[in-house]
């Protein structure tokens, strides 16, 4: 802000005179992003409306040509399939519930990490390692810890008195025990979103609450928390969004089963199009998942405009 | 907040002395916390240290109860992982298609994310937002159909080009904000001195971000790495890579523990390792999209 910054400022308009600044500018701008916009657009444009295509055909993938039109066929089709429905049950239960576990968790885990204490940052690394672990490989170690049989899961309860749990062999349990690993994957991430909107947080209306006489418990709840509403609402719509497209733990750990009792949108979409070849079908039932994440997507830039804009 | 028994009391008040039993309050209170935190680390720490210590032991005691703490660690298993060539041949896939997908996603994703930045190109940004939240089985059908016309399946080349709907927006949504961190009066002092735009972009810009394009490239290496649904779908036995390798474990050997533990071990541990090293630059990365 001094005279220094004017005369800079001056001089870069000389340097570069408005009449043939901006223009130049938006040409280079366009340059620099050209490619890849290009790449984004075909990425995304391409793939999306090829898919809407696809789910119109009764199309065995086989050949290229060797497709038929069937307008809504599919959809009418999937409307009256039992196992769509079990498959959007499922996945509406699973992600309602990895969530809400997830968000619990998470956000103690912020609370945790956010005060200052020796081994602070420990703890925080720890606590973000399920989230880069390959999850394929943390799936694994899960199915070794949940064996029936051996695992230490159930030697740690039968060591406690309790009755051991099926975990993943048994259809009433399969989908909890994913759910587990879920959480264990995703409350990291809700706990790095709380604990940003924590440090954000200004500290005065807490200060203000406790001189008026609030106790912790009343400050956590009609202070903090309302404060921290747009971060637990982004974190809630990521978590929705990403338990909506998990796939790799499913399909290491149960692949659908047993008895398809975890089977998801995804899993049903993935074996469909790509196990038994009814791609045109396969992609009806892609193009609901996909609505699904849209709507959610929608759902976040809506509290994100709110919040930020 | 308790005073120092030796301060004057204030004029204008009482002393104000903790109530009898503050202190035990007060310690209480830390205790719980403490035992709180201790919890959720054993809760959080307790599936990485079952791996490790798994792959570090005999089979037949892998599965003993109470597992014992110490024992003589036992390498046979990752020497039988490591003597396949198959493990190394999917290390050097992994390699290939992460790190080609991080060069590509960065060639791209640099210039667009500071014309972002610079010059407000709004639509660029909602198109890298839809791309992220778009599950990825839903690009792959189509990509699959196109790829076997082209001959693109079971590719290095074929691979690396789909992980860059992975790369390619992670790299645009994060160096966005970085490069909106360097000062426009840096860039305009360079104008003044004769650098072109393409100059300031890469003399000035670039250098500042460095930092921003590490988080980047280990975040987009991370994810890259991880991946499966891409490689189950347009790979096959030339690329596969290492997280298809796993699905042959399924359905035989399953309670070869100490076995699983090590190869999950070493599936992990690169990008483990990452973080760990990493974390205090990771965090800000890892959220991206979610906290500006």
């Amino acid at each position: 802000m001094t005279s220094v910054d004017l005369a800079a400022e001056a001089a870069a308009d000389l340097a570069h005179p408005p009449l043939r600044g901006p223009r130049r500018a938006r040409l280079f701008a366009w340059l620099m992003a050209g490619p890849a916009s290009l790449v984004m657009l075909a990425i995304m444009v391409y793939p999306l409306t090829n898919l809407l295509l696809l789910s119109l055909r009764d199309y065995d993938g086989a050949s290229v040509t060797a497709y038929q039109w069937v307008g809504l066929a599919n959809y009418e089709a999937m409307l009256a399939d039992p196992r769509f429905w079990a498959a959007l049950r499922r996945t509406l239960a699973y992600c309602l519930l990895s969530v809400t576990a997830s968000l619990a968790l998470g956000t103690l885990m912020a609370f945790v990490v956010n005060r200052r204490f020796r081994g602070v940052t420990v703890l925080r690394t720890v606590f973000i390692l399920p989230m880069v672990a390959m999850p394929v490989a943390s799936a694994l170690v899960f199915e070794a810890m949940m064996n029936p049989n051996q695992g230490i899961l159930n030697q740690m309860l039968e060591a406690a008195g309790l009755p051991p749990y099926t975990w993943l062999a048994h259809p009433g349990s399969a989908l909890l025990s994913l759910v587990v690993l879920e959480v264990w994957m995703g409350a990291p991430f809700v706990m790095l979103i709380v604990l940003a909107g924590l440090q954000s947080m200004p500290q005065e209306p807490l200060e203000a609450a406790r001189i008026d006489g609030a106790t912790p418990l009343q400050a956590l709840w009609f202070v903090t928390l309302p404060m921290l509403r747009s971060a637990l609402a982004t974190a809630v719509l990521f978590k929705l969004i990403d338990t909506l497209k998990q796939f790799a733990t499913i399909w290491v750990l149960t692949e659908g089963g047993p008895l398809r009792s975890t089977e998801t949108l995804y899993v049903y979409g993935y074996a469909l199009a790509f196990q038994f070849f009814d791609v045109g079908y396969g992609a009806a039932i892609l193009m609901a998942l996909l609505v699904l994440v849209l709507f959610v997507s929608l759902l976040w830039m809506r509290v994100r405009e709110r919040a930020w804009v | 907040m308790t005073a120092a028994p030796a301060a004057p009391a204030p004029l204008d008040g009482p002393v104000v002395r903790p109530p009898p039993g503050a202190r035990l309050r007060r310690l209480a209170r830390r205790l719980s916390f403490a035992l709180l935190a201790g919890v959720l680390l054993l809760l959080f720490l307790f599936p990485f240290w079952w791996m490790v210590t798994a792959s570090l032991k005999l089979p037949r005691d892998v599965s003993t109860f109470p597992p014992a703490l110490l024992f003589t660690p036992n390498l046979d298993q990752y020497r039988a992982a490591l003597s396949e060539p198959a493990f190394w041949w999917q290390t050097l896939n992994s390699l290939v298609v992460a790190l080609g997908a991080l060069a590509l996603g960065l060639l791209l994703g640099l210039p667009a994310a500071y014309s972002v930045a610079r010059f407000r190109l709004r639509i660029v940004p909602l198109t890298v937002l839809v791309v992220r939240m778009i599950p990825g089985v839903v690009f792959m059908l189509p990509l699959f159909l196109v790829y076997r016309q082209l001959g693109l399946l079971d590719t290095h080349a074929g691979l690396i080009v789909a992980h860059l709907i992975i790369t390619l927006p992670l790299a645009i949504w994060i160096m966005m904000g970085f490069f909106e961190d360097v000062p426009v009066e840096v860039e305009q002092a360079a104008l003044i001195d004769g650098c072109t735009r393409w100059g300031v972009f890469w003399r000035v810009a670039l250098p500042l971000s460095l930092p921003g394009m590490s988080v980047t490239a280990i975040l987009a290496f991370i994810t890259s790495w991880n991946d499966l649904v891409f490689v189950l779908i347009l790979g096959g036995n030339d690329t596969r890579t290492l997280p298809a390798s796993v699905l042959s474990y399924m359905g035989f050997d399953t309670l070869n523990f100490a076995g699983i533990a090590a190869s999950a071990t070493l599936l992990s541990a690169p990008v483990v390792l990452l973080s760990v090293v990493a974390q205090r630059w990771l965090v800000g990365g890892l959220t991206v999209g979610a906290v500006k």
